[in-house]
């Protein structure tokens, strides 16, 4: 398979995750669409590794796995911290603080 | 990725493992032998840390560079005063948030250990030459700022605020690490010297430079980001008011220094190859929007600052505005490649971490003394009324702080932007430099509406102000001199960064 498949693949992911990320709402959703442009590097990375016979890329999507279940972990606990006191977590809602 | 990892290598990072070791210390302590309401024990034993890792940085020579691992991690002058600053930037934050802890809702151990995790990562991302370190660097001290901006369990604008950070935080990282599978495609390669190496084949394609390009383009928006750079800097007014002070001055100080040093390790090594301002279309393109988000963050930053009446979100404006100044020392790199435009951005970085912990340090000193009714209300413009003859010293100190930020002589900003300008003029960005000191003349306006309070305005209540005469007062003194110091003898603090900015591209 062409690498320009792989990549354009990812590309179409990261742009889905990014558009998400600025049209939606919901932080939940939010979060789940940083997730995905973080896959769609992955992918892209995964893809390159193969089509290079390098064994890098495999390595680094490791470190870039751990580092996302770390992000995951606070994210979460900052979403619940903030679910406990007010029951909803639209964005739009959280306006203690005005921007 | 042969990077030699061996145990001869290590003392090359001494200052670094010893914060990192220490915050595990500081987990461990409390966890096996707790101790009850002030986490004073704590607080001295991450004091200690810093100290420790100061010493261990005191006594390495900082001329010779040298890659810890290579292709990974480079020690030499620029990641030396970097890591002193941020050092130096641990104590100050450990000393503003010293006294009054439980009106700041710091009275827990974690704090001092994410403090101390923070650190660790900025400290690492200083020396950092391979785009896949600078990424875990950069999330490494990010997941421990978004605990640390909601902190404080008992004010509800504090959880907002570590919303607010992480979502457009965690938006940044997939960006650099997108940015990084375009730069590896391109190259085969995550190092930033492999990086130059391929941009000066012969044998590049054309596809492969816009590859590079868009990979380094997704990069800079994320240290953007990170460092707040308009348009990307809407989440730092929020941040910085929600969050406790003392968390607000460490996150100013501490992610500019880290981002700064970062970019300019970056964009110093790829300026020579790309040749920002002669060279081709593309790399023309990149020069310009660095000077572009300059100019942005600049005149952003002050316009809005000067509608401010609450001091966190003016100081958060401020440390945008001041973004952009640092950012001029970029552009006289790349249009230059000055190493003067390199020192005058690491003098004028030192110089911002003083001003910063000085009006922090006062801001968190008067909360320190708020009684209870008062606490999570932001400080505004009028609760500094009388404070600069009810308090001489100490209102003193943050009149000479404010006339530091707006660069009025005999202080150290006057100092440090004299010679950031004056490097910008150098390396042939005139417009640029008409632009900044323009926004100087307009930032004078808000930060001496605070020296007009200070002095000018009957204090509200008559039974005195509240300011908490502790460790965040006299740390707001103490700055306050090293910046008059700096301001009547500048020459010591030039020889100091230009010492460090030697040889750096090399």
């Amino acid at each position: 398979m062409p690498i320009e498949f792989t990549l354009g693949l990812a590309a179409a992911i990261f742009s889905v995750g990014a558009a998400g990320v600025t049209f939606r709402r919901d932080p939940l959703v939010l979060f789940m669409c940083v997730e995905m442009m973080f896959n769609a590097a992955n992918l892209a990375l995964v893809g390159l590794s193969g089509y290079f016979g390098l064994l890098d890329g495999q390595t680094m999507v490791f470190l870039v796995l751990a580092v996302a279940a770390a992000e995951v972990a606070v994210g979460l606990a900052i979403l619940i911290a903030i679910f406990r006191v007010r029951q909803d977590v639209d964005v739009d809602h959280v306006s203690e603080l005005r921007g | 990725m042969n990077g030699v990892i061996s145990m001869n290598n290590l003392p090359g990072i001494y200052p670094d493992l010893v914060v990192l070791l220490g915050a595990f210390a500081v987990l461990a302590l409390e966890l096996l032998w707790p101790q009850k309401g002030s986490k004073t024990r704590v607080l001295y034993v991450s004091m200690a840390v810093l100290g420790l890792g100061l010493l261990g940085l005191g006594a390495r020579s900082w001329g010779m560079p040298q890659e810890v691992f290579p292709g990974f991690l480079r020690v030499d002058g620029l990641s030396g005063m970097a890591k002193f600053i941020l050092l130096g930037i641990g104590i100050l934050t450990l000393a503003a948030g010293k006294s009054g802890s439980r009106n700041l809702g710091l009275d827990h151990a974690e704090y001092y250990a994410l403090l101390l995790f923070a650190l660790f990562g900025m400290m690492q991302l200083c020396g950092s030459v391979n785009f896949l370190g600078t990424f875990v660097d950069l999330e490494t001290f990010s997941l421990a700022m978004y605990v640390l901006a909601g902190f404080n369990k008992r004010l509800a604008g504090n959880r907002e605020a570590a919303l607010k950070y992480f979502l457009p935080g965690a938006f940044a990282a997939a960006f650099f690490l997108f940015g990084l599978a375009l730069v590896f495609g391109a190259t085969g390669s995550v190092r930033y010297q492999d990086f130059v190496t391929a941009w000066q084949s012969p044998a590049l394609r054309e596809a492969q430079r816009a590859l590079m390009l868009a990979g380094l383009g997704l990069m800079l928006a994320a240290f953007a980001f990170k460092v707040g750079l308009v348009p990307f800097h809407f989440w730092v007014p929020d941040v910085y008011e929600g969050a406790s002070t003392p968390v607000s001055a460490f996150l100013s100080a501490g992610a500019k220094v880290a981002g700064m040093v970062a970019l300019l390790r970056l964009v110093g090594l790829v300026a020579d190859p790309l040749d920002f301002f002669q060279a081709g279309p593309s790399s023309y393109a990149l020069g310009r929007v660095l000077l572009l988000l300059s100019v942005l963050t600049m005149m952003v930053g002050n316009l809005a600052a000067l509608r401010q009446k609450s001091v966190k979100r003016m100081l958060a404006y401020s440390s945008v505005a001041h973004s952009g100044y640092a950012l001029v020392g970029l552009v006289a790199v790349l249009g230059g490649h000055s190493p003067d435009g390199a020192s005058a951005l690491m003098a004028y970085v030192l110089v911002y971490v003083l001003m910063n912990f000085a009006a922090f340090g006062l801001v968190a000193a008067l909360e320190a003394g708020w009684p209870q009714a008062l606490l999570g209300r932001p400080p505004m413009l009028e609760d500094f009324n009388g404070l600069g003859f009810a308090k001489p010293v100490f209102g003193a100190a943050l009149a000479l702080a404010m006339f530091s930020m707006a660069g009025l002589p005999p202080t150290a900003g006057f100092t440090a932007k004299f010679f950031l300008f004056k490097s910008a003029v150098e390396a042939g960005q005139v417009g640029l430099v008409v632009v900044a000191v323009l926004n100087s003349v307009l930032s004078a306006a808000y930060y001496l509406r605070l020296v007009v309070h200070l002095y000018m305005r009957p204090a509200a209540r008559e039974a005195g102000l509240p300011l908490f005469e502790g460790w965040g007062a006299w740390m707001t003194v103490f700055c306050a001199l090293l910046l008059l110091f700096w301001g009547l003898l500048p020459q010591s603090l030039i020889n100091l960064s230009q010492a460090a900015t030697m040889g750096i591209w090399h």
